[in-house]
């Protein structure tokens, strides 16, 4: 049976970039969306292109980049609270 | 024809059929070298000349495949099957119980116009995302879609390969097939969510208030969106008009797809590339090897036998023909079944072919979620769950399978006796 369950598992092909673009659909409308952003190796750091691959999958990275975006939202976040008061009170 | 020659055709469909169970080989790829050596041997031998090879393939059956996959994809594109997911989530107000029937409903009724594997990667993505969101145990969700999306279009022409490949050899329209198992169809639906929802009640429990949103906030493109709607409905349409229009339904389907394709704007590119070629190579290859083995006398032999084994009673061929497609097909592919059992069936010479022919939709089309390994439709709904994390258990599967699989080629066996009254 497990030997079964392994065969299975290994032709359980992942499924395509497609299931990926519907979920991706799903998420934007009920679900918590993501974004995708493709940044460039800056110019003249050609020779740390491999450390620039890398960062990818380096997960302290990607923490740092959630957090920077975090952190930018809830400026966002105030900035549109400020906005709001303010047109508040002039109405009143 | 010597007996050896009669072998190395019988070989190299059990060689296709093997291949293409077991996936050692993509299906189409076992299906096409299959027809190769079918053209070779076939040729070498004088089984068939090469205009007679020709005629293996049935261009109004691949016609009909492709224009189908045509309409479906412009539809999918325009994002109506996403929008009718959405309201089945939004209709259900969190209520894992309500969810866990309208996503079933929703699986199975997409699946009466897309192909299962596309049907169940769109369900597997509405799926995760809520589950996701709303922590509820996903694993229900899952199993019980890929029996739904499996279960959905049992009874029209385009719902399966399988229907479409009985529909056009045996000549049965699109009337027909609604004609003699709509009603088999709504009991099963019904039958099999009862059937689920008890297995899975206890997983469904705690109720988490979902986010409010509009559905309609998923169609970017709502001229596309109306267009690609009302050629699929056009389809529908002139498929029910074209026993009196008489054009057959390859003519509609090719109709409708150029439509699509002329009024979408989309590339044509891209629909292409999105569009199950992996089935259309496999039914060509395959058609080939049957085609081949038909010239042999074999299938011709093989009916008279099963003909003599039923006494040349309906309710005995009927009742064969569906046990037999129906257990073949957890095992080899739905398709291949069909191919292989519509040949046979034409020889059931004298008998009333009508419950035949609504038995082999049955069996082809109910045998296709019994185990993991039964079809595509398995094959990919594990893949998406094996990509979400989520642990495939084997011993569930196939239990929660089969437990559908027997109450369903149940029914169908009563259905079939009523309905026909054989």
């Amino acid at each position: 049976m497990s030997k079964l369950k392994k065969w299975l598992e290994a032709k359980a092909k992942e499924p395509a970039a497609r299931y990926d673009e519907t979920k991706k659909e799903f998420e934007k409308i009920i679900g918590r969306p993501e974004i995708t952003i493709t940044v460039e190796l800056p110019e003249s750091l050609d020779e740390l292109k491999t450390e620039f691959l890398s960062l990818e999958k380096d997960e302290k990275f990607v923490e740092a980049v959630k957090k920077l975006v975090e952190l930018r939202l809830k400026k966002e976040q105030r900035k549109k609270r400020q906005v709001d008061t303010s047109e508040t009170s002039k109405g009143l | 024809m010597t007996p050896e020659t009669i072998l190395v055709f019988i070989l190299i469909y059990v060689l296709v059929v093997l291949l293409s169970a077991t996936k050692l080989v993509p299906m189409s790829v076992a299906a096409l070298v299959g027809a190769l050596l079918t053209g070779w041997f076939g040729l070498q031998y004088g089984v068939f000349t090469y205009v007679d090879a020709i005629d293996f393939i049935d261009i109004r059956l691949i016609s009909l495949l492709i224009g189908i996959m045509i309409v479906v994809e412009v539809a999918d594109r325009g994002g109506l099957f996403r929008l009718g997911a959405l309201y089945a989530i939004k209709m259900s107000k969190g209520n894992p119980r309500v969810l866990f029937i309208t996503l079933c409903i929703m699986a199975a009724a997409v699946s009466m116009f897309l192909s299962d594997p596309t049907a169940i990667l769109l369900i597997a993505a509405a799926a995760i995302t809520i589950t996701k969101l709303l922590d509820y145990d996903p694993v229900p969700f899952f199993l019980s879609a890929t029996i739904m999306v499996n279960l959905g279009g049992t009874s029209t022409l385009i719902g399966s390969v399988s229907n479409m490949i009985i529909g056009v050899q045996a000549g049965l329209s699109f009337n027909d097939f609604i004609g003699y198992l709509a009603v088999a169809e709504i009991i099963l639906w019904t039958l099999t969510i009862l059937v689920l929802y008890y297995i899975f009640r206890s997983r469904l429990r705690k109720r988490r208030m979902p986010p409010t949103y509009n559905p309609w906030e998923s169609i970017q493109n709502k001229k596309l969106f109306w267009r690609s709607t009302i050629v699929l409905f056009l389809l529908i349409f002139l498929f029910v008009l074209s026993d009196s229009l008489g054009v057959g339904p390859e003519a509609v389907a090719l109709g409708c797809a150029i439509l699509a394709l002329a009024i979408s704007e989309i590339d044509p590119a891209e629909i292409f590339k999105r569009m199950d070629w992996e089935t259309v190579f496999f039914l060509t290859g395959f058609l080939f090897v049957v085609g081949g083995l038909e010239k042999t006398g074999l299938l011709q032999t093989l009916s008279t036998q099963l003909f003599q084994l039923t006494s040349g009673s309906s309710f005995n061929a009927t009742l064969l023909v569906l046990w037999s497609s129906g257990l073949a097909s957890t095992i080899a592919s739905n398709m291949a079944v069909a191919l292989t059992f519509t040949p046979i069936v034409q020889g059931f010479i004298g008998l009333n072919k009508i419950p035949i022919w609504s038995a082999l939709a049955l069996g082809t089309n109910l045998g296709g979620a019994a185990t993991p390994f039964s079809g595509s439709v398995v094959i990919m709904a594990l893949g998406a769950m094996k990509k979400e994390g989520i642990s495939l258990n084997f011993g569930e599967f196939t239990k929660v399978g089969f437990i559908t699989t027997f109450i369903q080629l149940a029914f169908a066996t009563v259905y079939i006796i009523v309905r026909f009254g054989i």
